[in-house]
């Protein structure tokens, strides 16, 4: 990895450890290392158990690292208010439902920003804006139990996005939804990062999207950092993977079959590197 | 995920019992502990009781035991300083004066409140809930009234997760619920959390009432067949020791009690009143059970 | 030919607050020993589709019915729910809402309990259930202590106690890490072993279904729209795509390394034959 200059990095840890205190007293993380540059789309992929979610947790500054050290944003974030915190990481949670505090859709999305102190007219401005975005103005005045399981993914980004976090960590997006939808809530993610510069950090175990959204991908097992490179450079690895439940795409195991190089990742990848290698 | 108060799938001797021999023993052990007079006695006659017949140690339920001890101090405290004369020899606190049967008063109502939520939680410990509400089922109440209080108990740890969860997503919108010393905050912050719990619980509860149904919940009512109960839930020779034992212990607690002049003075005419109203309570439920029973 | 185990024929159904149909003139046809799978984006009406075929609708939910749903020949709107679930079991995809009682064994016996089976008959159908899914060491665990995936598996023996004829999934792996995907795959494939068995699987991943299944439906806006052997399935490209349905990804490349050009007799659909077909090109 190049090294870069502390002021462009979203996420610094170096040898961070995390123990659950008494009574499970589980170390869940065991030294991880690993930096996030700013604007970064990153994909946090292991098996449960490997350690993702507290390190998720720890970025978020819910979970107080217990040695190591971890700069968010810049700071020590689990020293944070959460109105402090929430403008510099935002944390979506894998089920919807946990997160949907106010009986309309409009409110729900108000219910961050009024938690900052944000003036009435500027939230009136934010919630409209990010509600369209979202595709959810028009329902604005429903209830959350009313959407369907696609639409409350989408209001509970909105709900975390209107506060304008400089970090987003998404936790499995995709549980419970087809690959349509599923890809509907990564290119909204995409969009986000490539129109506001928002850094993106998703969990989740689904490898077709990670290597066709994740621009770098950090491999946890054991409470360590096992890989971590863009998509193709960790997918080529696959001894290392062997011992994770990590399955790369099939286009890129074909690839790795057939050697072929570079790696494809996405079909349209694996279709010009067999027309390549084909004799004319 | 083992929480509080929840079933510890142990097998110990208190696991092995029949739910209804413990319930005899806890409603034996809590009458006499308002009979004796020593406040520490009977909590530490549960907790060794737990310890060596349940092999749970305290530790395992240090948390609630140091949940009481806030409402310890109170009682104590409350008693200490609103009970009569004599007073203790302490430099005057103003107005406040140390009552010294306030300490005793209040020492044995916050001990006795111990000894009652420790054999509480004995009870929820080393008893599935399942056992419990099939024993009762086996007694006379209707199956779905028992099996629906035993599933309550079943999911009551998973909503306790997701409470968890909730907080956290509580947080993350900004708000401080979770380390806030203001009382309104931390209320607000539980009346806010119910939403998200209770749709939740909601939307589950339509999948696991089709589940059940599948899985035959309605079958004996709509064939006319009966149940089977898989389960061996029966009163054991050591069952029926255990209730004798609880009986005499309780008689023995009268009697000691009365020996030493510590039984409550209650009125003969209260007395013969509260026995009236506990036939008539039993005879009640009694009757209730048998015209709902399934 | 077999006469079919379940069948929906020129099934159409509106649910009372729906404004359209959700299903429209279907007909569908499983016979024993079939395993078939069925795609198709939200709201094509899978769901639906299952929950008539587990007599869920009409007994437990109400809908407008046209056309009949049979099961051996018999219309369920004449069975009751208790007996149509003697032969047809239903997985649905929230593994935290299929497990009710604190210990897996109690979980196994109480469809049977319910029933009034002897307490001999519950016990070795317990054993027996057990050890065909080799879950023998999760008897005594708490069922909220599970993974995502044993409890699906709990909840597939539970119902596999029951002993039914015929196995409905609505999407069960959709809510699991593909460690507890893979271990219910692996249980639905030793269910599909016992050959007398029927399985109608509802998943959005088409790869599993495509390694696994006789044949696939994909159903479009309430319609049957495709109902053929998944390699002649994962080719119809153009009635995917309308459905909004993606193939596996080795259907998808061999699609466009055919439209650029490449002759592929057989297309190949899955990792396997791919590697196959292409390693010969590129040697010679």
């Amino acid at each position: 990895m190049t090294s870069t200059p502390p002021a462009a990095l979203a996420v610094v840890a170096e040898g961070l450890e995390f123990e659950y205190p008494a009574p499970r007293r589980i170390l869940a993380l065991k030294g991880v290392t690993v930096r996030i540059p700013e604007g970064q789309f990153a994909a946090i992929v292991g098996q449960n158990g490997s350690g993702k979610t507290s390190l998720a947790r720890c970025i978020s500054g819910y979970l107080r690292p217990t040695r190591g050290s971890l700069r968010v944003a810049g700071t020590e974030v689990w020293r944070l208010r959460p109105s402090q915190r929430a403008t510099r990481v935002g944390y979506v949670f894998q089920n919807p439902d946990h997160q949907l505090f106010r009986e309309r859709v409009w409110d729900d999305v108000a219910f961050g920003p009024q938690n900052l102190g944000v003036s009435p007219d500027q939230i009136q401005e934010s919630v409209e804006r990010v509600l369209r975005r979202l595709e959810l103005w028009d329902k604005r005045e429903l209830h959350p139990f009313q959407l369907s399981r696609g639409d409350r993914q989408r209001l509970a980004i909105a709900a975390i996005i209107v506060m304008r976090p400089q970090i987003l960590i998404v936790d499995e997006p995709t549980t419970g939804q087809d690959m349509a939808r599923s890809r509907e809530i990564m290119d909204l993610l995409a969009g986000l990062n490539r129109e506001q510069g928002m850094t993106i950090l998703t969990i989740t175990h689904v490898m077709e999207l990670v290597a066709e959204y994740a621009r770098w991908v950090i491999v946890m097992h054991d409470g360590r950092v096992l890989l971590d490179g863009p998509p193709r450079q960790v997918f080529s690895r696959a001894e290392e993977l062997r011992i994770t439940a990590i399955t790369p795409p099939p286009v890129a195991r074909l690839g790795l079959t057939l050697g072929l190089d570079p790696l494809p990742i996405t079909v349209p990848e694996a279709r010009d590197a067999i027309l390549r290698r084909l004799p004319a | 995920m083992k929480l509080l108060y929840q079933f510890s799938a142990g097998d110990s001797f208190l696991h092995r019992l029949d739910p209804r021999t413990k319930l005899v023993f806890v409603v034996c052990f809590l009458i006499s502990t308002f009979l004796l007079p020593e406040p520490w006695v009977m909590p530490l006659a549960i907790i060794t009781i737990i310890w060596i017949f349940g092999r749970v140690s305290p530790l395992e339920y240090l948390v609630f035991i140091l949940f009481l001890l806030p409402l310890m101090t109170a009682i104590v405290l409350i008693h200490l300083l609103t009970d009569g004369p004599p007073y203790f020899d302490t430099p005057p606190l103003g107005v406040l004066h140390l009552s010294r049967p306030g300490w005793d008063a209040g020492l044995l109502v916050a001990f006795r409140l111990a000894a009652m939520g420790i054999a509480f939680i004995m009870f929820s410990m080393t008893t599935d809930p399942f056992d419990w509400g099939m024993a009762m089922y086996q007694s006379g109440l209707n199956y779905k009234v028992a099996f629906m209080f035993a599933f309550a108990m079943r999911f009551f740890p998973l909503l306790q997760e997701e409470l968890v969860v909730i907080r956290n997503a509580l947080t993350a919108r900004g708000y401080r619920a979770i380390g806030s010393r203001n009382p309104y905050v931390f209320l607000r912050g539980v009346a806010i959390s119910i939403m998200p719990l209770g749709l939740g619980a909601l939307r589950r509860s339509r999948d696991i009432a089709l589940a059940m149904e599948l899985r035959g919940f309605n079958y004996a009512e709509t064939v006319g067949t009966r149940r089977t109960v898989f389960r061996d839930i029966r009163m054991r020779p050591r069952d029926h020791a255990v209730v004798a034992v609880s009986v005499f212990g309780l008689i023995a607690a009268v009697a000691l009690s009365v020996r030493l002049g510590a039984f409550p003075e209650v009125p003969r005419a209260w007395l013969v009143f509260l026995a009236i109203l506990l036939v008539l309570f039993s005879v009640i439920a009694w009757r209730i059970s048998r015209t709902i029973k399934g | 030919m077999a006469d079919p185990v379940i069948a929906l024929e020129r099934v159409t159904l509106r649910y009372p607050t729906a404004p359209s149909p959700t299903l429209r003139d279907v007909s569908f046809r499983v016979k024993p020993g079939e395993f078939v799978g069925i795609v198709g984006s939200t709201g094509s009406g899978k769901t639906t589709l299952l929950y008539l075929l587990a007599g869920v609708i009409p007994h437990y939910l109400g809908a407008e019915l046209d056309g009949d749903v049979l099961i051996h020949g018999r219309r369920t709107q004449e069975l009751s729910l208790a007996r149509i679930s003697e032969r047809v079991g239903l997985m649905l995809q929230d593994p935290e809402a299929q497990l009710f009682n604190l210990l897996v064994r109690d979980e196994l016996a109480w469809g049977l309990e319910n029933r009034g089976l002897a307490r001999a008959e519950i016990a070795s159908r317990l054993a027996s259930t057990l050890s065909f899914f080799r879950i023998e060491r999760l008897q005594d665990r708490i069922t909220y202590d599970l993974s995502g995936g044993e409890k699906q598996r709990v909840a597939l023996a539970a119902v596999h106690a029951i002993a039914p004829e015929v196995y409905l999934f609505d999407h069960p792996t959709s809510q699991l890490d593909p460690i507890g995907a893979a271990e219910v795959i692996a249980a639905v494939r030793r269910l599909a072993e016992r050959h007398q068995l029927a399985i109608v699987m509802v998943e959005d991943k088409v790869d599993e279904l495509v390694e696994h299944a006789d044949r696939l439906v994909l159903l479009d806006g309430g319609r049957i729209v495709l109902d053929a052997g998944p390699r002649e399935f994962c080719l119809r490209k153009d009635l995917l795509d309308a459905a909004g349905v993606r193939p596996t990804q080795m259907a998808e490349l061999s699609a466009r390394l055919i439209e650029a050009g490449l002759k592929l007799d057989v297309p190949p659909i899955t990792l396997e034959e791919m590697t196959v077909a292409l390693r010969a090109r590129l040697r010679s």
